[in-house]
């Protein structure tokens, strides 16, 4: 089907003034001028110029499709993004997003950047939380220099440790942005008092001395915060037992479930031909996850356990994640029962040049929104092409099929829903 | 993984479709990498998406790697494009890549075959210059219209300033009807 905005290339841009409610542009209703005409006219016009007479039409859309963009900058989008839309009544035709607004030049900064300080640069793709690039990034270098197997059992426990931490904070984000979208301002409070201790744990557990633990390359770069992890298990038992138990109840809450049941709805196979993973895979009932298909750090020891939902719409992606925020807890209190206290040397500095000439690492770690792949690449004259593909790129991609057929009022819920990260987007 | 296994998917190909296919075939970090010519490209991913040995349905990862202007002035090699597949079913990964010289960067699209490569292609358009071939919908992805230039580049300045240019408005738009009538 031809779509609306590759034919009108100019409704295309958007116009911030207006977007931003500048007092002196005030926003125009849509006028005849967006109106394109329905198919029983377009079948008429076609007719007519060959000389017939329109006898009758299959299914006519009757409707008059209007072209629409919401965004860049709107106060219920997460992050900036423009969604040009085809419309027909109140439901989308056609729907694409355009993500390209921040222009950070993040994989060309990390191409010049020696790898001790790339991690200044990757906090850029996760302003809220970058533990997973950071683990990702140091995987990729250990790979490149040959220590991917001299990594202390202690160092890569403490890493699943702040992955899964990392995990259960983003997970009660969208379930707390998924509340708000339903209107439950009680839920939302209740999931964003979790979310807000369970990033506190996440700030302080890697920080000592002014240093960040695992912003290191091969162990940590200082011994590691026994007392802290001592009581991590009984602190983040204590931080998610009112989100566990409000998630709980939302889920058996009629409005609830009938509000996000059918929401964004996608089947096994499609989610895997649109390039998916993580819990908007899951949702549809493939227990696929990186951490059990091809375990790094010590996940192949902990065994993580893999959360399930068969529906695929926005209420299992929700379940997906209530579940994943219970087993994450778990993994993270397993991780620390196997901490062996083994004493550990603080990580040397690897600048730039040890890297010349070491040829191509790829890592794939799960993140919390699915898989995050970092490809590094090296010449004689050092690093010369990071890749950086975090998940929430193919969800992005992903909105237009998605969205296309729903409601508008329905568009934050499902945008919430895939938790996809801006800044990730737009590197 | 034992080794054995690591190198199913290259010996698979080499089995069913010939032994000259892959090339510089390589196994790290528990991945399988190899070297296709691009006008093998669609038969190998259409194959190796389709066999029920391999299984490879899931494209990862798509991305350029500008090797830079070569240095005696060959530049048959200057890019390559990535292709990251690996099995939602098996555990299996394998990375391929052709190479692309200097004054013919095109690639085949492999849209038809993965439809996830949509935006891949076209990010490696915008960032790298690269045609994707038979793509249905090639333009910029993270840059605006009016850019100059593909960033990816090694031989793109770091420092270089672009163009301003004007804002466009979309409040009117002159009325298109589907079929070409205006």
């Amino acid at each position: 089907m031809k779509r609306l905005f590759d034919t009108i290339p100019e409704a295309l841009a958007p116009d911030l003034p207006l977007e931003t409610g500048h007092e002196d542009l005030p926003l125009l209703p849509p006028d005849d001028n967006d109106v394109i005409r329905p198919d029983a006219e377009e079948a008429l016009t076609s007719v007519s110029r060959k000389g017939g007479a329109l006898v009758h039409i299959d299914n006519p859309r009757m409707g008059k499709h209007l072209l629409w963009t919401f965004g860049p900058l709107h106060r219920d989008l997460p992050f900036m993004l423009q969604l040009r839309a085809e419309i027909d009544g109140d439901r989308f035709v056609a729907v694409d997003p355009e993500i390209g607004w921040l222009h950070q030049g993040i994989e060309k900064l990390l191409e010049s950047t020696a790898p001790d300080d790339a991690f200044a640069v990757l906090a850029a793709l996760g302003p809220d939380d970058s533990v997973p690039f950071d683990i990702a990034y140091a995987l990729a270098v250990e790979q490149l220099l040959g220590l991917d197997e001299d990594i202390p059992g202690d160092v890569q426990r403490f890493r699943v440790i702040l992955l899964e931490l990392s995990r259960i904070r983003a997970h009660l984000q969208v379930l707390s942005d998924l509340a708000r979208a339903h209107s439950d301002l009680r839920a939302e409070a209740v999931l964003t008092f979790s979310q807000n201790t369970v990033t506190d744990l996440l700030r302080r557990l890697p920080q000592k001395d002014d240093v960040v633990l695992h912003h290191a390359i091969g162990s940590l770069a200082a011994s590691l915060p026994g007392k802290q992890l001592e009581s991590l298990s009984q602190q983040l038992t204590a931080a998610l037992a009112p989100a566990q138990a409000i998630g709980q109840l939302l889920m058996q809450t009629p409005a609830f479930v009938d509000g996000l049941g059918g929401l964004g709805p996608l089947k096994s196979r499609r989610a895997v031909a649109l390039g998916l993973s993580g819990p908007a895979l899951r949702a549809t009932g493939l227990a696929d996850d990186v951490r059990v298909r091809a375990p790094y750090l010590t996940y192949g020891d902990i065994a993580p356990q893999v959360a399930c939902r068969e529906q695929g719409d926005a209420l299992a992606r929700f379940g997906v994640r209530l579940d994943e925020i219970a087993s994450s807890a778990a993994t993270v209190v397993r991780a620390v029962q196997k901490m062996d206290g083994a004493t550990l040397t603080a990580a040397p500095r690897v600048d730039g040049a040890a890297l010349k000439g070491a040829g191509q690492a790829a890592v794939s770690i799960e993140a919390p929104s699915g898989e995050l792949s970092l490809v590094l690449h090296c010449d004689d004259e050092g690093l010369s092409r990071v890749r950086v593909r975090g998940p929430s790129f193919p969800l992005a991609a992903a909105l237009g099929p998605l969205l296309a057929g729903a409601r508008l009022d329905d568009a934050i819920t499902i945008l919430s829903s895939l938790g996809i990260s801006g800044p990730e987007l737009d590197r | 993984m034992t080794d054995g296994r690591r190198q199913h998917l290259c010996t698979l190909v080499k089995n069913r479709l010939g032994p000259y296919l892959l090339r510089d075939v390589e196994v790290r970090g528990g991945e399988e990498r190899a070297r296709v010519d691009r006008h093998l490209l669609i038969t190998l991913l259409s194959f190796l998406r389709r066999d029920r040995d391999a299984h490879l349905d899931m494209l990862v990862d798509l991305f350029a790697v500008d090797h830079g202007p070569g240095e005696d002035g060959d530049n048959r090699t200057r890019y390559a494009v990535h292709y990251r597949l690996r099995s939602s079913r098996l555990p299996y990964r394998l990375t391929l890549h052709c190479v692309l010289p200097e004054d013919d960067p095109t690639v085949p699209s492999v849209v038809s075959v993965f439809g996830a490569a949509h935006w891949y292609e076209r990010e490696l358009y915008d960032l790298f210059g690269i045609l994707p071939d038979g793509h249905p919908n090639v333009r910029r992805l993270l840059l605006y219209p009016g850019f100059a230039g593909h960033p990816g580049r090694r031989d793109y300045p770091r420092a270089k300033s672009q163009p301003l240019v004007p804002l466009r408005r979309s409040a009117v738009t002159t009325v298109v009807v589907r079929g070409g009538e205006s």
